[in-house]
């Protein structure tokens, strides 16, 4: 399994700024990389390419080599930021698991999720507990990347180290691969391989 | 004593957000508040300064100054002596340009050259003051609201989750603002999941969880172990990444009693069953039966 | 809330059967009894042809409401789906539904209906066709910008990179979300058609006179008012004004409900 940006290049609208240059990478599916940029380098939209949400303006993302398909299940998954805004505030949590690709009972009892959580609404839940779910959802069956995209930073420290504790261990059995991008140095240190520094 | 807080309790609908919550601020103190998202941390901010909506009920004592802090006192003291510095951009007015909206909208020429000297001393050039808010970056706009906090000479600051969304350098940045403040002589209460940055920069750091206080205790405090008491503020130090990253289990509880008496080791039958009261150790104070020290009032 | 929603339509309904059994009271003359100001035999009075005005206001106003809810209906439908389409088709389809909206708005109401209600024969179908082409404009734009602003939501494309169909997502995800909407803006389109069937039908352009709906009660009433005839525009005007009231009251409820249920 291999994930590769062959020179991908950015930008929102002709004309405008380019938020991507020139950016080239692979990574496989045994291999847990750290991303560690400035703000405003443009990490949500790297993650947001390599798992299909926007397409490059020019350049090409690669999975085994070929491009990633715009339909049906998607092998890269994303893990957003901000976990309330990544769930509908219409569903409750059964129905919003559900949406995942046959989550198996294991997952979500690894991740701490209670049975009452699953027929409560989003706003009742905290951004941890959120959180938890998102991942949850994530890990279908067929995931083989997974981009965490600052997905701890806004939770306690407790919190994040349950989560990634438990993260750490599920791509370890499934052979998923991880690509992390996160301020804290430390903590990539702790969950990745190896990291690398954009500028 | 600047700030004391005494009894608070804050109940919104039927749900308990704070639970006998208690606070002391002196002058040049920089004191953080430690708190999980979600566990009513910002609500504490507003209730200070009285801008919660009406289903919000807070009780119990505030006195600044030695004064309780009753309506007629906050509107005179308010943006002037006791200033919040709110969490995001949509607390700036969208259509009006920053300068002015530092200088509370005064023209006159002492306000303008306060502004330029504030906007030179955190690094932001002169252009800015004519631009928009939609214009400035995440660390701009923080330091656009400490400005117009220093436009008086403010003795109280309180800061709303002052850096998420700011990566870790800039966020360091902000919050050392908040401690030369605190150094001219203000008192700062800073509000934050981030515990990472608060032991950082602040002198006392309160951790709460669930809406209560576990510990209150010298930010030095934490550079071991050993000089914590809590068991979740241990927790807490466990789960650093540069402490170890443990992985520990503790789940959201409702019953009586301390919430961690099912994990901690110390624990007893009581734990469970009552009302756990505060004691103080040395400086802290600790929400635990077998912290040792003596019994508190609180 | 709920009761109350109850009630008005339980009375609405009242209003249409009533109307429904005085059919052919409504047209029986009795040129003995003309002119007969409100007592307790004739509550409304009568006409100048001595035909009781109660019943001829009970069969105008379910007339009136069954001309509502057809063309609110008609209406509504047709903004979801010019919404819908606008939506989700491609750029150029956006354009052009865009642009009829803007210039259906643009138009002058009243003269598009009185348009097209005589050239599609003056009867009661024609009435609904003309109320139903000149309503949906507000809405589909309403359920456009909606749905705009969901296909951009992150739980959406989340769950369209889950392998979700666009069918799902749309019943799933959008649906939910629009459907309250929807349902508010169909009770209140339904006051207006209601006064809009009554005004062209009062000068002229609308129903014919052999049918009793209110607008042709206060289009008749006019030529005796200024004899002291009063009651022949009083009450059935009274009762066009309470009947849309009702709607106003119904579309204020669902709209209250629906906010609360969302804001838990």
């Amino acid at each position: 399994m291999l994930l590769e940006a062959k020179n991908v290049f950015f930008r929102y609208d002709k004309k405008g700024r380019w938020i991507l240059e020139n950016i080239s990478f692979t990574m496989d599916n045994t291999q847990r990389i750290g991303i560690i940029a400035p703000s405003g380098f443009g990490k949500t939209t790297l993650c947001k390419l390599l798992s299909g949400y926007i397409k490059p303006t020019s350049g090409s993302i690669l999975l085994n080599g070929t491009p990633l398909s715009q339909k049906g299940y998607c092998p890269v998954q994303m893990i957003w930021q901000h976990p309330d805004l990544a769930v509908n505030p219409k569903l409750i949590m059964k129905e919003v698991l559900a949406e995942g690709n046959d989550i198996s009972k294991e997952i979500i009892s690894a991740l701490g999720i209670q049975q009452q959580w699953l027929y409560r609404f989003p706003n009742t839940l905290s951004g941890g507990e959120l959180q938890r779910f998102c991942i949850a959802r994530a890990l279908g069956k067929g995931t083989q990347f997974l981009l965490a995209d600052e997905i701890t930073t806004m939770l306690d420290l407790i919190t994040q180290s349950q989560i990634w504790h438990f993260l750490l261990q599920e791509i370890e059995k499934r052979k998923i691969g991880l690509l992390v991008v996160s301020h804290d140095i430390d903590l990539l240190k702790q969950v990745t391989t190896e990291q690398i520094y954009l500028k | 004593m600047l700030l004391e807080m005494e009894h608070i309790t804050i109940t919104a609908g039927q749900k308990n957000i704070l639970k006998n919550f208690f606070l002391n601020i002196k002058e040049k103190e920089l004191v953080a508040l430690v708190g999980a998202s979600g566990s009513g941390k910002s609500i504490l901010a507003h209730s200070i300064i009285g801008i919660t909506p009406e289903s919000v009920i807070c009780s119990g004592v505030i006195k600044y100054k030695g004064n309780i802090l009753t309506e007629e006192i906050k509107s005179k003291l308010l943006g002037n002596e006791i200033v919040l510095i709110p969490q995001n951009t949509s607390y700036l007015d969208p259509l009006m340009k920053v300068g002015m909206q530092v200088a509370k909208g005064k023209k006159d020429k002492k306000h303008l050259q306060k502004v330029k000297e504030l906007f030179q001393k955190y690094n932001m050039e002169h252009s800015v003051i004519n631009q928009y808010p939609f214009m400035l970056s995440g660390g701009m706009t923080r330091r656009v609201f400490i400005c117009s906090a220093l436009m008086e000479t403010p003795k109280l600051v309180i800061a709303d989750e002052p850096t998420p969304g700011l990566h870790k350098e800039m966020a360091q940045k902000v919050v050392s603002h908040f401690r030369e403040i605190a150094d001219m002589g203000a008192g700062v209460l800073m509000i934050t999941h981030d515990l990472e940055l608060a032991i950082s920069t602040a002198d006392k750091i309160i951790v709460l969880y669930n809406g209560e206080i576990m510990e209150v205790t010298k930010a030095e405090n934490f550079k071991s172990e050993h000089t914590l008491y809590h068991y979740y503020t241990k927790a807490l130090w466990k789960a650093m990444p540069k402490n170890g990253f443990q992985n520990i289990t503790i789940y959201r509880t409702n019953e009586k009693g301390c919430p961690f008496a099912q994990y901690c080791k110390k624990s007893k039958k009581q734990c469970i069953t009552d009302e756990i009261p505060y004691f103080k150790k040395e400086e802290s104070i600790i929400k635990c039966l077998f912290a040792g020290g003596e019994k508190q009032c609180y | 809330m709920k009761k109350r929603i109850i009630w008005i339509i339980f009375v609405l309904c009242a209003f249409v059967i009533a109307g429904y059994f005085c059919k052919e009271y409504a047209l029986v003359t009795d040129f003995t009894n003309k002119n007969i100001s409100p007592c307790i035999r004739y509550p409304f009075g009568t006409d100048w042809m001595g035909r009781n005005l109660f019943f001829r206001t009970l069969r105008g106003i379910s007339i009136s409401i069954l001309i509502g809810v057809t063309s609110a209906s008609i209406s509504t439908m047709i903004a979801i789906l010019f919404g819908t389409v606008s939506a989700f088709g491609n750029k150029e389809i956006d354009t052009i539904i865009v642009w009829l909206i803007d210039f259906m708005m643009g138009l002058p109401h009243i003269l598009l209906l009185i348009v097209v209600s005589i050239a599609a024969g003056r009867d009661i179908k024609g009435v609904i066709l003309s109320i139903s082409l000149t309503h949906w404009t507000s809405l589909a734009r309403l359920i456009r910008s909606e749905l705009l602003q969901l296909k951009a939501s992150t739980y959406i494309q989340v769950a369209e990179k889950l392998g979700k169909s666009k069918f799902y997502l749309f019943q799933k995800h959008m649906i939910p979300h629009i459907l309250p909407q929807c349902i508010t803006g169909w009770i209140l389109l339904f006051p207006h058609t209601i006064l809009h069937e009554s005004s062209i039908t009062f000068l002229g352009f609308g129903l014919k006179s052999n049918q009793p709906a209110i607008g042709i009660l206060l289009s008749e009433s006019m030529q005796y008012i200024v004899t002291g005839r009063w009651w022949l525009a009083v009450f059935p005007g009274c009762v066009l004004v309470f009947v849309v009231l009702l709607f106003y009251d119904i579309g204020k409820c669902f709209q209250k409900y629906y906010e609360q249920k969302s804001g838990v």
